[in-house]
Parts: C-alpha cells; sequence; structure tokens
C-alpha cells in the first residue's frame, strides 16, 4: 500500500513538473513558435455556409478583370465527397484543379501581383519549395506573417492559397482566417491538389532561405 | 536452509541490466520529446489527427501538444538521474500504451482503405521521429514497452540518485 501511494505520488509529480516544463516554454518561444492555449487552430467555420449553388458559376465577376482567365467552379457544385476532411464550399470558397492554379499561374496579372498564390504551410516546408511568387502566411502563425501579408491580399484580386496537398486542411483554416478579417471569399480559390500536385507535375518551383 | 536467489535476480542486483536499459529509455524519450518541443505546433497537428481528444474547446488539445513532450523530457531526465524511477517507467508505459493503440488505429484505417500492405504504410506518427513504417514503429514500441515493464519489476536502485541518498541516510542514522 505504501509502495503504491509512493508510485502514484511519483506519478502526480513528474506530471506536474512535466506540464510546468512545458508552458515555461511555452510562454517563453520566441518567433511566435508558441502554442497559444486558447486558441482554437481547428475551428470550423464561423462564416454562414454558403450552398454551392449559390456560388458564382465562373470567375469575371464586376471586380475581376475579364483578361485574367480564371478558375471554373470545379468541384465546388459537387456534394463533399466522404473522407473529405473540410469543404470549401461552407466558406463560399471555391476550389481550383490544377490546370486553373497552371493557368493562373501563367496569366500576367499574377505577375502583376493582381492574382496571388499563398502558401498555407509552414516556414520550412516554404523554403525547400514553393510556387514562384507564393506569399507565405503560416495559418498556425497568423500573427507573424499576416501584418506584412495581409494588404498584399487585400489588393489582390483572386488568390490561389494551397498546403502540402491531399488531405492537408491548412489553406481552408487560413481562407477561413482570411475571411474573417474581411477578405472577400469570392476572391478565393484552395488549389486542392497543393504542393504535391504542383512538384508532380514538373511545375516551376522556388526556393527561400531565412526566417 | 536459505533459498538462493535466481540468476535473473541475481543480475538485477548488480544493477547494470537496470542502467543499461535506464540509458535506452532515457534516451529514446528525452530524443523524441526534445524534437517535439522544437515544433509544438507540428505537433500539435499531429496530435489531432488522432481524433483522440475534442478540438473544442481547444485546451486539451493545446495542452496536451505543449505538456507530453516536456513530461517526456522531465521522466526521462529522472530516469537518467535515478529518482523516481519507477514512476517514471510506469508514465512512460501509460505513454506507449497508449500511443501504440492510436497509431495502431491509424494504421487500420490506413489498411482499410486497401492498396497499400500493411507493412508499407509510412507516416509521421508525431513521435518524434518524421515518418515511419509502421511495422517497425510498433516493434520500436513493444521493445519499449518491455523495457520500461522491466525497470517497473527492477528492484535495484544501484547507480540510483535515490538510492545513493537513502543509503547515505541511513548511513548517518546509524552512525548517529
Amino acid at each position: 500500500m505504501k509502495a503504491a501511494r509512493r508510485l502514484v505520488l511519483e506519478i502526480a509529480v513528474l506530471c506536474v513538473i512535466g506540464t510546468a516544463l512545458g508552458m515555461s516554454v511555452n510562454a517563453i518561444r520566441a518567433d511566435h513558435n508558441d502554442v497559444t492555449i486558447s486558441r482554437n487552430y481547428f475551428a470550423r467555420p464561423a462564416v454562414a455556409p454558403v450552398r454551392p449553388e449559390a456560388i458564382p458559376a465562373a470567375v469575371g465577376s464586376p471586380d475581376t478583370p475579364d483578361a485574367t482567365p480564371g478558375p471554373a467552379t470545379d468541384g465546388t457544385d459537387k456534394p463533399p465527397q466522404a473522407g473529405d476532411n473540410y469543404d470549401p464550399a461552407q466558406l463560399g470558397v471555391r476550389v481550383a484543379s490544377f490546370d486553373e492554379a497552371r493557368d493562373t499561374f501563367e496569366d500576367p496579372s499574377t505577375d502583376m501581383g493582381l492574382c496571388l498564390f499563398v502558401d498555407a504551410r509552414n516556414r520550412d516546408e516554404y523554403n525547400n519549395g514553393h510556387i514562384p511568387g507564393a506569399l507565405l502566411v503560416d495559418h498556425y502563425r497568423l500573427e507573424k506573417y499576416l501584418p506584412d501579408a495581409l494588404p498584399l491580399i487585400k489588393q489582390a484580386e483572386r488568390l490561389m492559397l494551397y498546403c502540402e496537398g491531399g488531405d492537408c486542411e491548412d489553406s481552408f483554416f487560413l481562407a477561413q482566417a482570411l475571411i474573417i478579417r474581411g477578405v472577400d471569399p469570392d476572391k478565393l480559390y484552395i488549389f486542392k491538389g497543393g504542393w504535391e500536385q504542383w512538384e508532380a507535375n514538373d511545375m516551376p518551383i522556388e526556393q527561400a532561405e531565412g526566417d | 536452509m536459505e533459498r538462493q536467489p535466481g540468476l535473473l535476480r541475481r543480475m538485477d542486483d548488480t544493477g547494470i541490466p537496470l542502467l543499461l536499459i535506464r540509458l535506452v529509455l532515457a534516451g529514446a524519450f528525452i530524443s523524441m520529446g526534445l524534437s517535439k518541443m522544437l515544433d509544438p505546433v507540428d505537433f500539435l497537428k499531429l496530435v489531432r489527427e488522432y481524433h483522440l481528444l475534442p478540438e473544442s474547446p481547444p485546451h486539451f488539445l493545446n495542452l496536451t501538444a505543449v505538456a507530453l513532450p516536456a513530461l517526456e523530457v522531465v521522466c526521462g531526465v529522472a530516469l537518467l538521474a535515478g529518482v523516481a524511477v519507477r514512476g517514471a517507467a510506469v508514465t512512460f508505459l501509460g505513454m506507449l500504451v497508449v500511443f501504440t493503440g492510436a497509431v495502431l488505429v491509424r494504421s487500420l484505417a490506413i489498411y482499410g482503405q486497401g492498396d497499400v500492405a500493411y507493412c508499407a504504410i509510412r507516416f509521421d506518427c508525431g513521435c518524434g521521429g518524421g515518418d515511419v513504417f509502421i511495422c517497425t514503429k510498433i516493434l520500436e514500441n513493444a521493445g519499449l514497452i518491455l523495457l520500461s515493464l522491466m525497470v517497473v519489476m527492477s528492484r535495484s536502485r544501484r547507480f540510483c540518485l535515490s538510492g545513493l541518498l537513502s543509503r547515505s541516510t541511513q548511513r548517518a542514522a546509524f552512525a548517529s
């Protein structure tokens, strides 16, 4: 009985010290690399869901120049597939196919900053390779990236968000964060194939260094 | 007639097997814990993928991502130093059983989707070493569980700070 009590005490003390250490390290962590305990990083849409039929059928809306080839509604007019972890239509955001992402990339308006690729992955992944000209906005470190990125994002007429591809949800969460901050959902596209599909198709890539 | 202790007991009494096991376990857990502590956000995303904790309210999930790696490091250091050895080993055991169960469930779900042989399944389990093949990970965890059990069952406290302290306390009490 005494041994069992001692064992429980040991475990409790280790748990308390471990938690205290974890919280202390998290509190003093620099460069927005901490976890905010009260923040829900995976919140589901806080905006009113938009039914797929309410999404414009094509780009070419009044604030989008006709010269810009825009993604069609690929994917958005389909119901969410089994196994889909998220549904961009909930946000009123359109899904772009690889062809649409490539067309946007090759369009001259992208060079002019009217169309902007936004990389929702982390710094290491971005540095290893990203779509040329893409802006890094790590959804988990918004405080670090948004002050510089938000003015550019608000100026752009089309935003192509992407993350790793496959089941990654970071571009979905980033789209939600941008909408909450006043970005028009009509400007937002999620390139669902993401980095994996871009790289697999031997498209141009760019690497970066530093923080 | 007094019964001779068995070979395993005599080996355990030397304290050397326990010392070696403590070094292996401490090394494994300290390195895994530190690598997770370096990028807590990445670990948070990986923990979430197991769907073991509610996403809302976010406190459980976030606190787990912050505290669990530090707990691994603390238990590893305790084991290395030889303080609260049994408590650290039982904590490891608990973590390993939960992690292994979670990894198994997730790998079986991937296997259930077809297309890939079970041992060819590879993913980042959030264990601190990046992508791993599932069979390798399960074998590794089984080994660590066995080592943790051996620490729990060991009677020896040689080469442990707690053993040294209790012996010097006893000596002081005896001398006075």
